[in-house]
């Protein structure tokens, strides 16, 4: 295993060679390097979404440890790298997103996606998930869909939003978010007044 | 009144999409949230510049020691500890408290007045050399290189070809897949790629290419004509 560069060895490999023998040495010594390997751009991430390093530290190693912990159950439905960032990115959410979401629900959610900048919302079912997509179809640019998903959804601060649409104006995702903020403030008020 | 629960990712979610764009009708027909996750999903593989405050190698070095702790196993690869430049350690000197009269010490001095003399010495044959010392020097520094962030791999498929495969880049507008001897020199090139993969066959190799042969490859992912970002370099087979 160890006859060319580790970092040539694709995860696939190494996940190979960790289910051949989990407690055997070279088993371990696969899932630390396909751990290993992935742990700079956990950290990276953490640091994206929470912006202090002490922080991301923290969730980076609780997010390692979890995948360390739930390898023997990684079933391959998906990359090996997908699982990791579906776990980065669940840590990360729990971490960033309000300690109470208390919605009244008679609240509607576009009023609240319009109102707040970090908004006390989440899509708790499919259907809510299925609705607040069409209603973002239905009236956003799809930049400004990705936009208020990423900022909203994802909690993701405006500068990464910024960075993972490839913005370059002066202004970033901040007047993207804000454009569509007014078309979904628009909707809502047409709504409300009837057709 | 309700407390919900937070939205979770299945990496199922986005399973089958990793290399696609964000904008392509496979993923766009899925909606903004898989668009969204797509997209951030490509931003953790590919994480570009490093935000400003972050300590990536402080962070890599203790989560690995972590890792290894929990693992029972040495990390070894690029980003593992053990990877990371030893310096050697420097000889020891005396303790700053006793440093200015060790140096003025007895036993320094006649180190001194040979230190003083050579300073002499020198600066007659600067003088009487010209002004040949002030002659600037071609430090050559080092060509910018785009980071090593663009994740690839290859892949023998059961017909035989080889497929280089490789993540999408944010901003990329094509992409050159570069082969190199096993000493590091250039045989082969393709360029103006607008996709994220690329075949080998045998029978249809780009010339430098010999079937059979080992080689290494890479690929840039290019903007106009800047870099913005490259792979590593792995070795293949030729079909």
């Amino acid at each position: 295993m160890n006859r060319i560069p580790s970092e040539d060895i694709p995860d696939d490999a190494l996940l190979a060679t960790y289910r051949r023998g989990p407690d055997t040495d070279d088993g371990r010594c696969a899932a630390g390097q396909l751990l290993g390997r992935y742990r700079g751009r956990v950290y990276t991430w953490c640091y994206r979404v929470v912006g202090d390093h002490d922080r991301a530290l923290d969730l980076a190693q609780e997010v390692l440890l979890k995948a360390w912990r739930a390898l023997p159950g990684f079933g391959g439905r998906s990359r090996f790298s997908s699982w990791l960032f579906a776990i980065a990115r669940n840590e990360c959410l729990t971490a960033v997103r309000p300690r109470t979401l208390r919605v009244d629900p008679h609240v509607d959610p576009v009023e609240l996606l319009v109102e707040h900048e970090d908004p006390p919302l989440v899509l708790a079912t499919r259907e809510e998930e299925a609705a607040m997509e069409a209603l973002l179809r239905d009236h956003l640019s799809p930049v400004e869909q990705e936009a208020i998903w990423l900022r909203c959804f994802e909690r993701l601060p405006v500068p990464e939003v910024t960075r993972l649409l490839g913005l370059t104006n002066v202004s970033g995702a901040r007047s993207v978010l804000q454009s569509a903020r007014e078309k979904l403030r628009t909707a809502l008020a047409r709504r409300r007044t009837g057709p | 009144m309700s407390d919900r629960p937070v939205d979770p990712l299945e990496p199922e979610d986005l399973a089958g999409l990793e290399d696609l764009a964000p904008d392509d009708p496979r993923v766009v027909s899925r909606g903004p949230r898989a668009r969204a996750q797509l997209r951030a999903y490509h931003g953790f593989i590919t994480p570009g510049e490093l935000p400003e405050g972050a300590r990536v190698d402080e962070a890599e070095e203790r989560l690995g020691r972590v890792l290894e702790r929990e693992i029972g196993a040495p990390l070894t690869g690029p980003s593992g500890p053990a990877a990371k430049p030893v310096h050697p350690i420097a000889p020891s000197a005396p303790s700053q408290d006793g440093f200015w009269s060790w140096l003025l010490g007895p036993r320094m001095r006649p180190a001194l007045a040979l230190g003083a003399l050579l300073i002499v010495l020198g600066g007659v044959w600067l003088v009487r050399s010209g002004r040949q010392a002030e002659t600037p020097v071609m430090r050559g520094g080092e060509t910018p290189v785009a980071p090593t962030d663009l994740a690839s791999v290859s892949v023998t498929r059961d017909d035989g070809s080889v497929r280089l495969e490789w993540l999408a880049v944010p901003r990329a507008a094509r992409y050159t897949v570069v082969f190199l001897s096993p000493d590091l020199n250039e045989i082969a090139r393709v360029s103006d790629l607008h996709t994220t993969s690329f075949d080998l066959r045998t029978g249809a190799l780009p010339a430098g290419l010999a079937a059979g042969a080992s080689v290494l490859w890479r690929v840039h992912a290019m903007s106009g004509n800047d870099e913005i970002a490259r792979s590593r370099t792995s070795s293949i087979r030729v079909p």
